[in-house]
């Protein structure tokens, strides 16, 4: 027993080629557990002290209630508007030519290099009711839930595009192709070739954005005005929680939207495997 | 320097890639490992190189055990099948990288480098593209760097991994040509992967042929070719019919067809005959129990020989035969023909574990 | 260009013969019409805020502009965040390229797991980023008490500004190179370790110049998010003016002070920042293709 479990370690040691390998996975193990595995872990600790009923009681407060439903409602709004726009955005970028294609293909990633707050305070002036676009529209947008739709449209939009264009790029023209000689019409070969193949990139894309809208902060704050039960979203619950020294209630509220995002980001390797399975000649 | 593997296993998972192997390569010879492809014979190159380590086993180099030496202290040659050329280097500095990276009390002069590298240009005939990036060479340039790169480290054995795998069957065929040149003027002791069997003949001294991780023939070319020793070897070696049949007797028998063979016992057996080992008789008389009658269906004159295909009359079996020029005209054949086939040579294997 | 005018051609042939359904792209009108909504979405969402911030920025002038640029809390969120980006940017970096190396040159069970782990501060909320190292490290854990008694603080200051940003931008240096990391293959490696070089040699010399566009882009993206980090930092600063207040805090503090003049000034310099990092990432998006399509001929 001993003998055959030492002589399959010698066998697992022995596997690597490169030498160091001890040395690397170490340190990286060490860094990681010590930087994210140890203090996300906290979020866990610190619930559990609470106690089932205690956590239950912080985050069924009607507040916290309309906080998720909020979140949850503008993030799949904002998403699924990515989600037709994204896609679209990625097919005209890769099969079109038309002036200014690389300018806009460059900017789409500035969501993620510009500053939330940046965009946080410039949305907020824009739509407010004297802003620039504000003042055109005939209905309130900053201070208001479609302000933070808005917001998360903004911080959004590179995702669904960023994974849906590679999928386009290395998609071969001969399917649409054969479908075209086939007798499809164009439209019928986008919704039997180009959709198919497409649609588990999409979703990724759309379940990120969703994450990742989730759990913003900066560029909600400033344009949703922070009106309990109107416009606070589950993030703003937890600073305003952390702001009046209510850690349990700041934790339990944290807790949900990491599990919320753990869901997410299963259901994305889920999905991937699944196309990878079925597309596995590719 | 000689190679001697001792008992060498490797499974990853349930799946066995070696098989209890056992070889021992003399100094300065060229051996070809070959097998048609998951048989396992890159496994026992990377195996000896150190770049990944058997289960059980030993390694030999020249008697030294080096079964757990680390990659460095096996001094090993390895030229892969797609070149592994650092593109970010130019190729005097790929040729010129073993030598760089030795620690200083080994390391060269850097006048003695150069030498090196002009030398090593020299023998791989690329002596003006010293100073370009391998992107810009064809792929058999970048073979011939990629060899003497391996070899400017003075190996004490040169590994090749499919080294001509992935060029066009001209470019091949020249450097299998300067390979054997090159053999004999470095002398080096030498293992070649291949699944490519006319490379094998050409250019090994011996060839291990290596199907499923086990040895199943080790010998001169002439001999792997003349007597293969199972039904693996006949079938995997050159073209080959195959008859099903059964040994009864100390004869195999097919249909009225008998023939005498060593084998005893009864069994079903499978007939090797190949295609250049038959004679044509015009079919007048009715056949001996010797041969078939069968009808030509095919002609393909393609080359020195004549490759025929023929059906047999008696169960519709297909039969390719090889004439040379001169027996097919003086046979006069035409399509539709009917003829007798006699086998001239005839290996008969017992059919169980096929 | 090509494919374009073929398609016209196709379509112009159609239409003068009998109908034919080989049309490998849309119509002229249908690609014009999408184009425009691609763009009027762009336009609408992305190029107007950020032609906005410049215009809010200089809308008083550029004397104010740069009176504000110039202010000592602006100075001094500025030193304060490349004081952060010098500290997190490295470190990150030098764990980022380790992880992926660790990940894609070895086999270990639970590699795929590892991956997911290192990712998770790129998925969930930076809130919760800054609010677990205030559990951490706060006066109300075990460890903070610990670290009170022995005076040493480790939130609601710059150690813990640098600690929330290294959480945040973990990931993304890693994440660039895993893709490229795992596309090349450990061959390169293996022949560099045949012939003699040492594992570090063979990492600088031969793995280093294959990737190197790649990592200098995750640099890229990790200085960005350092910069622009609001939710972490915000937790774990606990807003003391001039003195914890990163550039992303200084404009909130700006923003709810009615300041607007400096609180878009210093949005336009971090704007600024962005658009050169994007430049940067399209020249070396460029210089990387350029190598690639070498390497395929």
């Amino acid at each position: 027993m001993f003998q055959s479990q030492l002589k399959s370690r010698a066998k697992m040691k022995r596997r690597q080629i490169i030498p160091g390998f001890g040395l690397t996975f170490g340190l990286s193990l060490s860094y990681l557990s010590l930087l994210v595995l140890i203090p996300l872990s906290m979020i866990f600790i610190y619930t559990s002290q609470l106690g089932w009923d205690g956590f239950l009681k912080q985050i069924s407060q009607p507040l916290v209630l309309a906080a998720y439903r909020l979140s949850f409602t503008t993030a799949l709004a904002a998403s699924l508007i990515n989600l037709v726009f994204g896609t679209l955005t990625a097919w005209v970028l890769v099969r079109y030519s038309f002036p200014g294609r690389k300018l806009i293909d460059g900017l789409l990633d500035l969501p993620f290099a510009l500053p939330t707050s940046v965009a946080g305070i410039t949305l907020a002036t824009l739509y407010a009711t004297n802003g620039w676009i504000g003042r055109l529209l005939p209905f309130k947008v900053s201070y208001t839930q479609t302000g933070i739709v808005i917001a998360l449209i903004l911080i959004g939009m590179p995702f669904v595009v960023r994974i849906v264009e590679p999928v386009l790029q290395n998609m071969e023209k001969e399917g649409e192709e054969a479908s075209a000689v086939l007798g499809a019409n164009r439209w019928q070969t986008l919704i039997h070739i180009v959709f198919p193949k497409i649609r588990a990139a999409a979703f990724s894309g759309f379940a990120l954005a969703f994450s990742w809208a989730l759990g913003e902060y900066g560029s909600v704050v400033f344009i949703a005005g922070n009106m309990p039960f109107k416009t606070e979203s589950a993030p703003l619950v937890i600073m305003q929680k952390l702001e009046a020294f209510d850690y349990d209630g700041a934790t339990s509220v944290a807790l949900v939207l990491l599990i919320a995002s753990f869901l997410i980001l299963f259901l994305i390797n889920f999905s991937q495997w699944l196309s990878k399975r079925k597309f596995a000649d590719q | 320097m000689s190679i001697e593997l001792k008992n060498i296993s490797k499974s990853y998972g349930s799946c066995q890639i070696l098989n209890h192997i056992n070889l021992t390569i003399q100094t300065g010879e060229l051996v070809a490992l070959l097998g048609p492809s998951g048989s396992g014979k890159t496994s026992l190159l990377r195996v000896l190189a150190g770049l990944e380590y058997a289960d059980e086993g030993s390694i030999l180099f020249h008697g030294i055990n080096l079964t757990d030496a680390p990659i460095k202290k096996r001094k090993a040659g390895f030229v892969f099948q797609h070149y592994a050329l650092f593109n970010t280097m130019t190729i005097r500095e790929n040729i010129a990288y073993g030598l760089k990276v030795k620690s200083r009390k080994f390391r060269p002069s850097k006048r003695a480098i150069h030498e090196k590298v002009d030398q090593l240009l020299h023998l791989v005939r690329l002596e003006p593209y010293g100073e370009r990036y391998p992107s810009q060479l064809s792929g058999g340039q970048r073979q011939r760097v990629a060899l003497a790169r391996a070899l400017a480290i003075e190996p004490h054995i040169l590994l090749l991994d499919e080294p001509f795998g992935a060029l066009d069957a001209k470019v091949r065929k020249e450097l299998r040509q300067w390979l054997r040149q090159l053999h004999r003027q470095v002398k080096m002791t030498s293992l070649l992967v291949t699944h490519d069997q006319e490379e094998a003949f050409e250019v090994a001294d011996r060839i291990v042929i290596i199907n499923k991780g086990q040895i199943e023939q080790i010998g001169t070319p002439s001999q792997v070719y003349e007597k293969p020793v199972n039904s693996f070897v006949y079938d995997f070696i050159g073209h080959v019919n195959r008859v099903r049949g059964t040994i009864r007797d100390g004869q195999f028998i097919n249909g009225n067809f008998k023939i005498p063979v060593e084998n005893t016992g009864s069994t079903d057996g499978i007939a090797f005959i190949r295609p250049d080992q038959f004679s044509i008789k015009a079919a007048n008389g009715h056949a001996a129990n010797r041969a078939w009658p069968a009808t030509i269906t095919h002609i393909h004159p393609a080359g020195s020989v004549i490759r025929l295909e023929l059906e047999r009359q008696d169960d519709a079996q297909s039969i390719e035969v090889e004439l040379t020029k001169r027996e097919f005209s003086q046979l006069s054949l035409i399509k539709s023909q009917r003829v007798f086939l006699e086998p001239k040579q005839i290996k008969v294997f017992a059919a169980d574990g096929l | 260009m090509t494919e374009l005018s073929l398609s016209q051609k196709t379509h112009n042939f159609a239409r003068v013969k009998t109908p034919m359904k080989l049309v490998l792209t849309e119509p002229k009108w249908v690609q014009i019409l999408l184009s425009l909504i691609v763009v009027a979405f762009i336009s609408l969402f992305l190029i107007l805020p950020l032609i906005y911030i410049f215009a809010a920025a200089l809308s008083s002038g550029i004397h104010i502009y740069l009176n504000s640029i110039t202010s000592p809390e602006t100075l001094s969120s500025i030193y304060l965040t490349l004081t952060v980006v010098a500290t997190v940017v490295p470190l990150n970096t030098f764990f980022g390229v380790l992880l992926a190396w660790t990940v894609t040159k070895y086999h270990f069970k639970g590699k795929s797991l590892m991956i997911t782990l290192a990712d998770l501060p790129f998925s969930i909320s930076p809130v919760i980023g800054g609010l677990i190292f205030v559990l951490l490290f706060g006066d109300h854990g075990t460890l903070g008490k610990w670290l009170m008694a022995h005076n040493i603080q480790l939130v609601f200051n710059t150690a813990g500004i640098v600690i929330a940003s290294l959480f945040v931008t973990y990931p993304f240096v890693a994440r660039e190179l895993i893709p490229v990391m795992e596309s090349r293959g450990t061959q390169e490696e293996e022949a560099s370790l045949i012939l003699g070089a040492s594992t570090l040699r063979t990492f600088f010399k031969v793995t280093v110049p294959n990737i190197k566009w790649g990592l200098l882009y995750g640099i890229i993206l990790c200085s960005a998010r350092t910069i622009g980090d609001f939710g972490a930092v915000s937790v774990i600063s606990g807003h003391i003016v001039g003195q914890t207040n990163t550039m992303p805090l200084q404009v909130e503090a700006f923003y709810n002070g009615y300041q607007m003049e400096a609180a878009f000034a210093l949005s336009s310099l971090m704007s600024v920042v962005a658009l050169a990092s994007l430049a940067l990432k399209g020249y070396f998006d460029w210089k990387s293709s350029r190598t690639r399509s070498i390497d395929i001929k």
